[in-house]
């Protein structure tokens, strides 16, 4: 009982803190026009789950499978990014440490973080869930709203998955190496591999058709129904399916009554809901307490006010009383805790005291002032900021991945090559624009003179540097083929990714989102070659169409806009 | 060299005044400011560093031509930061460092951002690490150092410029009792030319340093002047008194003490109080910390021992 009380205030506190910041008002605000945007009218030009060339009429079953899709496929990698800072959170604020000092169970925090967490992205199902009967409402295809079917297609797909991302997001945040970019890139790896090997593992090869298995996002009953009843109507249908999808000539619509929720496939959704309670509770055993002895040495934002004084400072306490007592006149070491003064003591001492012989600390007055801005200090400083801490690790993987572009092994690995020295500096430019809040060193930045042209211009090009230096082996190559139009078009990318990064950096105030914004940017521009998407000249589709020139455009915008934004920060 | 804060308001969200219709004239000299936990010092002290904007009012700030020495024209902080900023240094109050960069690239890195040319810059960085203590672990990463060690990079940091208005929030938090007096003395040696704020809640810290104080509470400005005179406002209401043990709660709740301590005779009080206390009392010479509880005491209302002049 005690536990479940405990438990239930972990759990309001934390989803109070989160609710009542104006970003929570910003995701539902987007959720709802996005669910706007799943449901197009007849010339959208675009389509939401076709089965065939055709799709159901907006019935709320038809409605109800849409969401479900999208709740199951897509809202567990926005969510997973929008929820994982919640162990974070406790441990920059200190409150962690208050919290670790309780008789709150790791178990019970961990289960009371998911439970946050869950609220969180439950909510914004519930706001897509009102936002599909509004939607079916508005296109009018069918006026009875079935409510209870609603509810159930898109509780029943969506909500074991996000309460799976909702799991791994504490999972991540109690384990040391997942807890920052590494994990962000780590997920976004899962949730593609599940996507795919969903999608592909639930096609029968045989017969084309899905086969109904216990899937992840539970809809290959439903979709065995809707198959069916196409080809029950055409059996010539053409009966792939797919999510999103232009419109083209021969499209029609069918009623699709749905095929129900047999007790059996409920049953595998609680499963799943399981299996992330399960995950959750794993997340009990890397959960360090906030212990920072048990912090990995470095990366935390540690700030003068959270810092316990058990550093080296402390070693020479014992002897310190004594220093003390001959230091100031009218201090005896009695006066002081039993002759061990703590090191943060607010301990009166008397006015005026100075150590006889002991030269008062003189600074010699400047003569050269400060003049105005000194550009390559500030890129050389950061950067040394972005490059200094990485590890070992990061440094051999770079190397080697330019001496294997280099080195040129095959067509169809080069390309794959080319892609990777894109990925690689991911954790280092996402520091962008967010170092400052991270780390707690906002208020010294912004009080020097045009805080934001003097630092964000160099910022900027030091991310660029980065890219040129962790992408050597690739524009080499390109440049030792004499391929100089790709080469430009490289040049290009290395500009617009650290503009990228700086602005989503300042305008959101993490890493998390550049973090999955630039990864799914790259699969789609670079590994599935959307021409539109392809910053860095890796399609010839894209460089024909001059599209490197839209993204140096658009990287002069994004540094401007992480300019702007940054100095009306600074006003606020 | 002036400083001139104008009726400047601060309301957060929520109608939350930070600050209310607060004025004060500033010259070269080091000014404390005191006052509880919440009274608006460091809203006040993030005003005058340009981190925020006052809701109503303004500051003017008068800087000195280095060259010819003479004062320029004076500028609103609110319309013209940057002027303020180029001879502006600040330590805030809960502030942090990147914890991969040694003190010293810590330092070339603001001193970049504030202009500074690396060789005045490298300079200015080797004499404010010695000069704060830190001379000899200047190369080890910030991520290993104290709570008291980066506090005093947080200090070296705010003079990189040689600033004509140092802003320090709380500066002796974190320090040692040792470092805490040697920034004393640094900053009682800086004052001669140049504004020094400093806020604290340690009364012993602003006696030892400060040539004028300011007692804020609740966003108001009770008392702005020289120690001095704040002592003499004191003068004669401050008791010396001993009083057996079992008297110290009835004592508590009647007036204001200052201090208590408990000797083998009683229980020695150090009362504020217009009036004699009771049999036995003897007035005692004043001191800041008297001063200071007497103010917040008048204002608030709260013992019957002080009363509104």
């Amino acid at each position: 009982m005690k536990t479940l009380h405990g438990l239930y205030h972990l759990v309001r506190a934390d989803v109070y803190e989160r609710i009542r910041r104006r970003s929570f008002l910003i995701i539902l605000a987007i959720t709802i026009f996005a669910g706007y945007l799943f449901v197009p009218p007849a010339d959208a030009g675009y389509r939401v789950l076709q089965v065939g060339a055709q799709r159901g009429i907006y019935n709320s079953q038809w409605i109800g499978l849409m969401f479900g899709l999208i709740a199951a496929m897509h809202l567990p990698l926005v969510g997973f990014y929008l929820v994982k800072n919640t162990v974070e959170r406790d441990r920059l604020t200190g409150v962690g440490q208050i919290i670790a000092t309780t008789p709150v169970s790791k178990v019970t925090y961990v289960v009371g973080k998911w439970l946050s967490n869950l609220a969180i992205l439950t909510a914004i199902l519930g706001a897509m869930t009102v936002m599909a009967a509004i939607m079916q409402l508005l296109r009018g295809e069918d006026a009875a709203i079935n409510v209870w079917v609603l509810l159930t297609w898109i509780w029943l797909m969506g909500m074991p998955v996000l309460a799976l991302a909702a799991a791994m997001a504490v999972l991540f945040e109690c384990v040391s190496f997942l807890r920052r970019g590494l994990g962000n890139v780590i997920y976004f790896a899962i949730w593609l591999g599940a996507l795919i090997s969903v999608l592909s593992g639930s096609i029968d090869e045989a017969t084309g058709l899905v086969h109904p298995t216990s899937d992840l996002y539970g809809f290959t009953r439903q979709m065995a129904d809707i198959q069916g009843q196409v080809m029950a109507a055409d059996p010539d249908a053409e009966i792939g399916s797919s999510l999103v999808s232009p419109t083209g000539d021969s499209e029609g619509t069918f009623v699709w009554e749905g095929s129900g929720w047999k007790p059996r496939a409920i049953l595998e959704r609680v499963i799943w809901l399981g299996i992330a309670g399960a995950v959750a509770l794993v997340a009990a055993i890397p959960f360090d307490r906030f212990d920072p002895a048990r912090r990995r040495g470095q990366g935390s934002a540690v700030r003068i006010s959270q810092l316990s004084e058990d550093g080296p400072a402390a070693s020479h306490s014992a002897a310190m009383a004594d220093r003390i007592a001959k230091l100031i006149p009218g201090v005896h070491r009695d006066d002081m805790g039993r002759g061990q003064p703590t090191q943060t003591s607010n301990l009166p001492i008397p006015a005026g005291g100075v150590r006889r012989g002991e030269v008062i600390p003189h600074l010699t007055p400047l003569i050269a002032p400060a003049r105005g801005w000194r550009f390559f200090g500030v890129f050389a400083a950061e950067l040394k900021l972005m490059l200094k801490g990485q590890s070992l690790f990061w440094y051999a993987g770079a190397l080697a991945l330019n001496l294997a572009c280099l080195l040129n092994p095959s067509e169809e690995a080069q390309r794959y090559l080319l892609s990777m020295v894109w990925i690689w500096p991911i954790l280092v430019w996402s520091q962008m624009g967010v170092r400052e809040r991270r780390f707690g060193t906002e208020q010294m930045l912004f009080s020097v003179p045009r805080p934001a042209l003097r630092q964000l211009p160099a910022t900027w090009l030091a991310g660029v540097a980065v890219a040129i230096i962790a992408g050597s082996g690739a524009w080499l190559f390109l440049a030792l083929h004499g391929e100089m139009v790709s080469l430009l078009a490289w040049l290009v990318g290395a500009l617009f990714v650290p503009a990228l990064s700086l602005a989503l950096g300042v305008w959101a105030g993490n890493s998390r989102a550049f973090e999955a914004a630039y990864l799914l940017w790259w699969y789609a521009g670079l590994i599935e070659q959307v021409p539109a998407l392809d910053y860095a000249g890796a399609t010839a589709a894209g460089l024909q169409t001059g599209v490197p020139l839209v993204y140096l455009g658009i990287s002069a915008a994004l540094v401007a806009m992480a300019v702007i934004r940054r100095r009306q920060q600074i006003q606020a | 060299m002036r400083l001139v804060i104008d009726g400047v308001s601060k309301v957060y969200k929520g109608n939350v005044w930070g600050l209310r219709s607060f004025g004060m004239e500033l010259n070269p000299g080091v000014l404390a400011l005191v006052g509880p936990n919440g009274a608006g010092k460091s809203t006040l002290m993030r005003i005058l560093a340009t981190i925020t904007q006052p809701t109503e009012g303004r500051v003017t700030w008068t800087g000195v031509d280095r060259s010819t020495l003479e004062d320029k024209a004076p500028v609103d902080i609110s319309r013209s930061p940057d002027e303020l900023r180029e001879v502006l240094g600040y330590l805030p109050q809960d502030f942090g460092i990147y914890p991969n960069l040694n003190a010293v690239e810590f330092l070339e890195y603001l001193a970049a951002l504030k202009g500074l040319d690396s060789r005045t810059a490298r300079r200015r960085i080797d004499e404010l690490l010695r000069v704060v203590n830190l001379g000899e672990v200047s190369r080890r990463p910030l991520g290993g150092y104290s709570g008291g060690m980066k506090q005093r990079v947080g200090i070296a940091q705010a003079l990189l410029n040689d600033p004509q208005l140092l802003i320090v929030d709380e500066p002796t938090a974190g320090l040692d009792p040792e470092e805490r007096v040697r920034f004393r003395n640094l900053l009682s040696e800086l004052a001669g030319d140049r504004i020094v704020i400093l806020s604290t809640h340690i009364v012993s810290d602003a006696e030892a340093t400060a040539t004028e104080i300011a007692i804020i509470d609740k966003g108001r400005l009770l008392e702005h002047g020289a120690p001095e005179r704040m002592l003499q406002a004191v003068e004669g209401k401050v008791w010396h008194w001993v009083i057996p043990s079992k008297e110290l709660a009835a004592v508590q709740q009647q007036h204001l003490l200052s201090s208590t301590a408990r000797r083998s005779d009683g229980v020695h009080v150090r009362v504020v109080s217009d009036s004699l206390p009771g049999t036995g009392a003897q007035t005692a010479e004043p001191a800041l910390e008297d001063a200071y509880l007497y103010y917040l005491s008048r204002a608030n209302g709260s013992r019957s021992g002080v009363g509104v002049p």
